[in-house]
């Protein structure tokens, strides 16, 4: 017999099953009654971040080609005879996948014959079939894709923006990789990645819909008994350190674009702390920003006034157990004026503001807690997330329900170190 | 399956209302709808909404807005711009999470819905005309949002392909103006137009959610929404015609060629081949097993996207892809290809059944998106053909081979727009 675990959480009404199968891949199911739509999102704890690494079975170091994971995502859907889209197609079920930082996710919705589709997912993502002919194949596919990204602006400048935040931390490389490393990648490549990371104690399932939990996870522990898994060791990635300077202060380029986009940020020295206290400071941080440049702060409000920043303004702060940092970007035609009257804003900072503002701000991340239901994709990628970091989503709540004002005051003068503040911005061309 | 439909509330107004608990959120929006006519009326139509979000009677900035939004636990509003066949259509959203969700007793579904009726129907005043400062930086900060379209080089692929084919049509007018007759807009005539637009357009109210009896007969009480006509279409001229296929090209600084091929379909939501077209656009290149994306992508590696989509209000295909701008004749060409055999019946029995059952499992899904409900009955509504997501359904589940064979016979190239790099 298989351990569930149920949760149900009554403020939200909303139901959680757990259970973890003998080869150790987790199983997640939010069951949803009065929803046709059915989810499922296959989630591997392999990101594009993950290119180097001590080869489990011999010991070795490897270095793999930028942009590996991403590929590797691409070729899984190669079978040997049969498209797989073609598979899902067949059930009137639509396949997807996506590739981000920290893991590589195979998704399909469906309305019908939903277990058949889960069948599916599982053996296309555990049956690896890579050949010379497919990977050359799906070169030009992923170059692409690489140059459809190359041209957006937000995009390129996003990754100029970290590409001068960090020294070494790999998240400074573009997920798909670069035209040249992707040239590189190799069928073995990708099998050793697959070996070292592909392995179902390295994955989570998440099941959204009206399901019946304990059918599907008995469906599912029988078909993971009739394969065989080699043992798994934990993947042992290799990360040099990142010494707490920025790489550097400013990167600019031209494009042909209509006006002037300016990205700045604020690298916030990675700490060693528990998972909580990651998600915790997540929140607090944003809170904050919201307070000082959110959409009803009066810095938002002056600088929009004065025509320097417009809706294209945003702030926010991305937190990882390893990385971290704060992020502004606008569109502005006057974009040196606006570098200089943001940053002027953030080293004073009023905490009387802070404290007139705190607790409504704090309402509306906890009404954006309550919309994560609505919405399968959304609720799979940030219930993973979570999950990853030990933390299950209904317990955000209480995390969001618990800062208070003395942290966040404690937090507003620390975060914003202009020698940790790093610019990028493309110019138009006139 | 059991559909939730959108019910007509009272007589009075056009207020349609899908009851359900299902969703986390409320939803509302109110639709305004507006013919295309000239540029410069494009341009005021999209002005109007811009200078509303700025500020009301009872929240005079956007500071106090924004401030009432997020203590009722960040409520959105979002004003928008939609084209659908040769109309504009104002639409005012506002979503708030559903009050038995929240800890504290609140009615913030009603109040939010006085902050959105207050932003629509009573804008701050100067001189009996819009106030001057909110009047001049908008027109500024849409003028930038015109511009801004280059920096997207899928969309500007695609209304560049639009504005070409349709030059003689007002289809051809972009939903935001264009950025020369913006610059001719007064406060006065703005002003003007706008009390015209409040008493005489059209209008639609849409509910999704959990609403209370007593809020939605307030809104007749106490709103200020005009008892006007319903929003249905009667102003898009269908134009199928035969003829030489044009070419355009516009060259960038860029790494990816962009390509945009515009057919004429002659089908719209009214026509009888309308849920042909649907199975056949997903054969032809709007799902992954689609013909387009089997060659093109596929099998020759020649993009990463490539796709078709159709607009059902005027009766237009559009392929577009990314592509390496050497490649654009063979990507061109292979089109063709793939449409003459759909015409010839040259698709497999799989094929046909994967491309039905795509358009039924997306269009169930709608079900379950109060946003994608509402979209599915704003198209029924303009194109005057209220029909339900399941009748939908039942109507392409009748579809044969012939019928998609019908549509690909029909279907004529019109205009061919190629964005390319300088240096290729």
């Amino acid at each position: 017999m298989i351990n569930l675990e149920t949760i149900y959480n009554q403020n939200m009404d909303e139901t959680l099953v757990k259970a973890q199968l003998d080869n150790g891949l987790n199983v997640y199911i939010f069951t949803k009654p009065d929803y046709v739509k059915q989810y499922a999102m296959l989630s591997v704890n392999f990101g594009s971040n993950d290119f180097e690494f001590i080869d489990v079975k011999n010991g070795r170091k490897r270095l793999m080609p930028l942009g590996v994971a991403h590929f590797l995502e691409h070729q899984l859907f190669e079978d040997k005879e049969t498209s797989i889209f073609d598979k899902f197609a067949d059930l009137g079920a639509s396949a997807n996948a996506y590739t981000n930082f920290d893991s590589t996710n195979y998704l399909f919705s469906s309305t019908s014959n939903f277990e058949e589709s889960l069948i599916n997912l599982i053996e296309f993502v555990q049956e690896p079939y890579f050949s010379d002919e497919n990977v050359e194949k799906e070169k030009g596919i992923i170059i692409q894709e690489i140059k459809m990204y190359q041209d957006n602006p937000y995009w390129r400048s996003y990754f100029n923006l970290l590409s001068a935040l960090y020294i070494n931390h790999p998240v400074k490389n573009d997920i798909a990789g670069t035209e040249a490393s992707v040239n590189a990648i190799t069928p073995e490549d990708l099998y050793i990645c697959y070996y070292n990371f592909y392995l179902p104690s390295n994955m989570d399932l998440i099941l959204i819909g009206d399901l019946e939990a304990e059918k599907i996870i008995s469906l599912l522990k029988d078909h993971q008994a009739s394969k065989h898994f080699p043992e798994f060791k934990n993947p042992v990635r290799i990360r040099k350190d990142e010494p707490a300077a920025v790489a550097k202060k400013i990167v600019k380029e031209e494009m042909d674009i209509s006006r002037p986009m300016v990205q700045i940020a604020f690298k916030d020295p990675a700490v060693s702390e528990l998972p909580a206290e990651t998600i915790r400071r997540e929140y607090l941080i944003n809170i904050l920003l919201d307070i000082i440049f959110g959409r009803s702060s009066k810095n938002y409000n002056q600088l929009y006034d004065q025509g320097i920043i417009d809706n294209s303004f945003s702030c926010s702060y991305h937190k990882k157990p390893d990385y971290a940092y704060v992020h502004l970007y606008g569109e502005s035609n006057k974009p040196d004026l606006m570098r200089e009257k943001v940053k002027q804003k953030l080293v004073n900072i009023d905490q009387a503001e802070i404290e007139a503002n705190f607790e409504r701000i704090k309402r509306k991340y906890q009404g954006s807690f309550i919309r994560l239901f609505n919405n399968f994709d959304h609720l799979a990628a940030e219930f993973i997330e979570y999950r990853r970091l030990g933390i299950d989503i209904f317990d955000l709540a209480e995390i969001i329900n618990n800062i208070s004002l003395t942290d966040l005051l404690s937090y507003s003068d620390k975060i914003f170190n202009k020698d940790l503040m790093v610019e990028s911005i493309i110019l138009n061309k006139d | 399956m059991n559909e939730q439909q959108f019910s007509n509330i009272d007589g009075r107004f056009n207020l349609h209302y899908l009851a359900t608990d299902k969703f986390k959120t409320n939803l509302v929006q109110i639709y305004f709808m507006l013919p295309l006519r000239t540029e410069k009326e494009a341009a005021m139509n999209a002005l109007i909404p811009a200078i509303l979000r700025r500020g009301s009677e009872n929240y005079p900035d956007n500071q106090l807005i924004k401030t009432e939004l997020e203590n009722l636990y960040g409520s959105a509003i979002n004003f928008n711009i939609l084209k659908r066949g040769e109309n504009q259509l104002l639409r005012f959203s506002l979503e708030m999470v559903n009050e038995k969700f929240l800890s504290h007793r609140s009615d913030l579904t009603k109040k939010a819905f006085q902050l959105l009726n207050d932003l629509i129907f009573r804008p701050v005043l100067e001189n009996n005309k819009f106030k001057q400062k909110y009047f001049e930086q908008e027109k500024e900060v849409l003028k930038n949002n015109i511009e801004a379209l280059i920096n997207d080089k899928y969309s500007y692929t695609i209304e560049n392909c639009i504005k070409k084919m349709c030059s003689r049509e007002k289809y051809g007018i972009y939903k935001l103006g264009s950025i020369e007759e913006l610059a001719k807009i007064e406060n006065e005539e703005l002003f003007a137009h706008y009390k015209k637009i409040i008493k005489q357009a059209k209008m639609s109210l849409f509910l999704v959610g959990n609403f209370k009896r007593k809020f939605i007969d307030d809104i007749f009480e106490q709103s200020l929404l005009p008892a006007s006509s319903e929003i249905v279409d009667d102003n898009t001229e269908l134009l199928y015609r035969e003829k030489e296929a044009e070419y355009y090209q516009t060259e960038l600084k860029l790494n990816q060629a962009r390509l945009s091929m515009g057919y004429r379909t002659g089908i719209t939501r009214n026509s009888t081949a309308y849920y042909a077209l649907l199975v056949f656009n997903s054969l032809l290149g709007g799902s992954t097993h689609s013909k387009l994306f089997q060659e093109v992508r596929e099998k020759r590696s020649l993009a990463y996207y490539v796709s078709s989509s159709i607009e059902t209000t005027k009766g237009l295909l559009f392929i577009n892809s990314g592509i390496n701008s050497a490649n654009s004749k063979k990507v061109e060409n292979l089109t063709q290809e793939q449409l003459a055999k759909i015409a010839a019946g040259d698709f497999s029995e799989e094929e046909f059944s994967r491309s039905k059952k795509s358009i039924i499992n997306s269009l169930k899904q709608d079900l379950d998106s109060n946003k994608a409900l509402a979209a599915h009955f704003l198209l029924s509504l303009i194109n005057n053909k209220e029909e339900s997501i399941n009748a939908t359904i039942k109507q392409v589940e009748q579809i044969k081979r012939s019928d998609l064979i019908k549509v690909a016979k029909k279907l004529r190239l019109d205009t061919i727009y190629l964005l390319k790099g300088k240096d290729d």
